[in-house]
């Protein structure tokens, strides 16, 4: 970090760390009293409560509501200027072509103010040439772009991202449309079957994003921007990947002890996670994990996951009988 | 106690990598493996 004049002095002075240090608590305290965000945070609970359709209206209303807009990027802008050092206090984000402020974070409901820097955007399309990848969520999201840019957009469609996806039927996505994207249009999506594409822009877009991760698909799906085929999936889901590598821990530190959180997780709603969490269980203590190897085999609701416990029975076990087996109270 | 070598058991024909991986990184995706921001192929 170089040190200029005015961050020494800011850096030696405690009370002026102080002072900005109550400055950045005050601007949390004024953007979490804002009327809206308020709304949100009291809404956002009972609206879980009745699924995906009813998070989005709340953060539809709240991503439609310029007066809020106006109110928290004046209080940041204002408490910037009375001191260079007090920074927003919300998270921020940033990726090649864009840079946000989280407004709003929950595990249902996460909204973002942000913008795409049009050069950003037109360098990444070029070091791409013409093959942009293009990414399904697995998630249902919301977008209200302030400024649209002049961008171009294109809309693309996928097989549905539903419980018992797999590659061979994620087929190949398709272009739906292309258009010029509106200042103030609203973009609702269902990540488990439509994305988007910003193809290029004139000038930088200004947005608000809303995404939930309720009734998400289990993956996130990547096609080739050329052949339009399926080229990865990933999960959607940020807690059950953090699991599987506390699993992955807890195995290699050899925790036989902690066999019954390996087989509550067999039972997790996603189909990767349940044969991920078989895999370290077999890892960890095979003869533990065979009962419940043999209940994968015989009857877990996804064809992939019955179909690599059989084969896991055959290779690792072919002279074990079911009938010597009975389920592990874990 | 019977152990299984990890590496020897079978995967899913449908290969899944954990949230935030590198290839959703590279189009913009869920980029950040705490925190879910952006969605779509920016």
């Amino acid at each position: 970090m170089i040190v200029n004049q005015p961050l020494a002095a800011w850096l030696a002075d405690p009370a002026a760390r102080a002072a900005t240090d109550s400055a950045m608590r005050s601007l949390a305290a004024g953007i979490a009293r804002t009327p809206a965000v308020d709304a949100l945070r009291r809404g956002v609970g009972p609206a879980a409560g009745a699924g995906a359709t009813a998070v989005l209206a709340l953060a539809r209303a709240f991503i439609e509501d310029d007066a809020m807009i106006a109110a928290v990027m004046q209080a940041a802008i204002a408490a910037a200027a009375a001191d260079p050092f007090c920074r927003p206090s919300l998270r921020a984000t940033r990726n090649e072509v864009q840079d946000g402020l989280l407004l709003f974070s929950r595990p249902e409901l996460v909204v973002q103010l942000a913008v795409i820097g049009a050069d950003a955007l037109a360098i990444k399309r070029r070091s791409e040439a013409g093959r942009a990848p293009i990414a399904f969520t697995g998630q249902r999201s919301l977008f209200r772009f302030l400024k649209g840019g002049g961008a171009s957009l294109s809309i693309w469609t996928a097989p549905a991202i539903e419980a018992g996806f797999s590659a061979p039927a994620g087929g190949r996505c398709r272009l739906r449309e292309r258009r010029r994207l509106a200042d103030g249009e609203v973009l609702e999506l269902d990540g488990r079957r439509e994305s988007f594409l910003l193809e290029g822009a004139e000038s930088d877009l200004v947005y608000l994003f809303a995404s939930t991760p309720l009734e998400a698909g289990p993956v996130g799906t990547e096609y080739d921007g050329e052949s339009l085929e399926l080229v990865a999936a990933s999960s959607t889901d940020d807690a059950g990947s953090r699991t599987q590598m506390m699993l992955a821990l807890l195995r290699s530190l050899g925790r036989s002890d902690a066999a019954p959180l390996f087989a509550e997780q067999l039972s997790a709603p996603h189909f990767h996670a349940r044969w991920q969490a078989m895999r370290e269980m077999l890892a960890l203590d095979a003869e533990l994990a065979l009962p419940h190897l043999r209940a994968l085999a015989a009857s877990d609701p996804h064809a992939e996951v019955r179909a690599a416990a059989a084969e896991t029975l055959a290779a690792f076990f072919p002279d074990r009988p079911a009938i010597q087996e009975s389920p592990c109270p874990a | 106690m019977k152990i299984l070598d990890i590496s020897k058991l079978p995967e899913l024909k449908t290969r899944v990598g954990i949230h935030g991986s590198a290839r959703q990184q590279e189009v913009g995706g869920v980029f950040c493996a705490g925190v879910v921001i952006v969605a779509n192929s920016y």
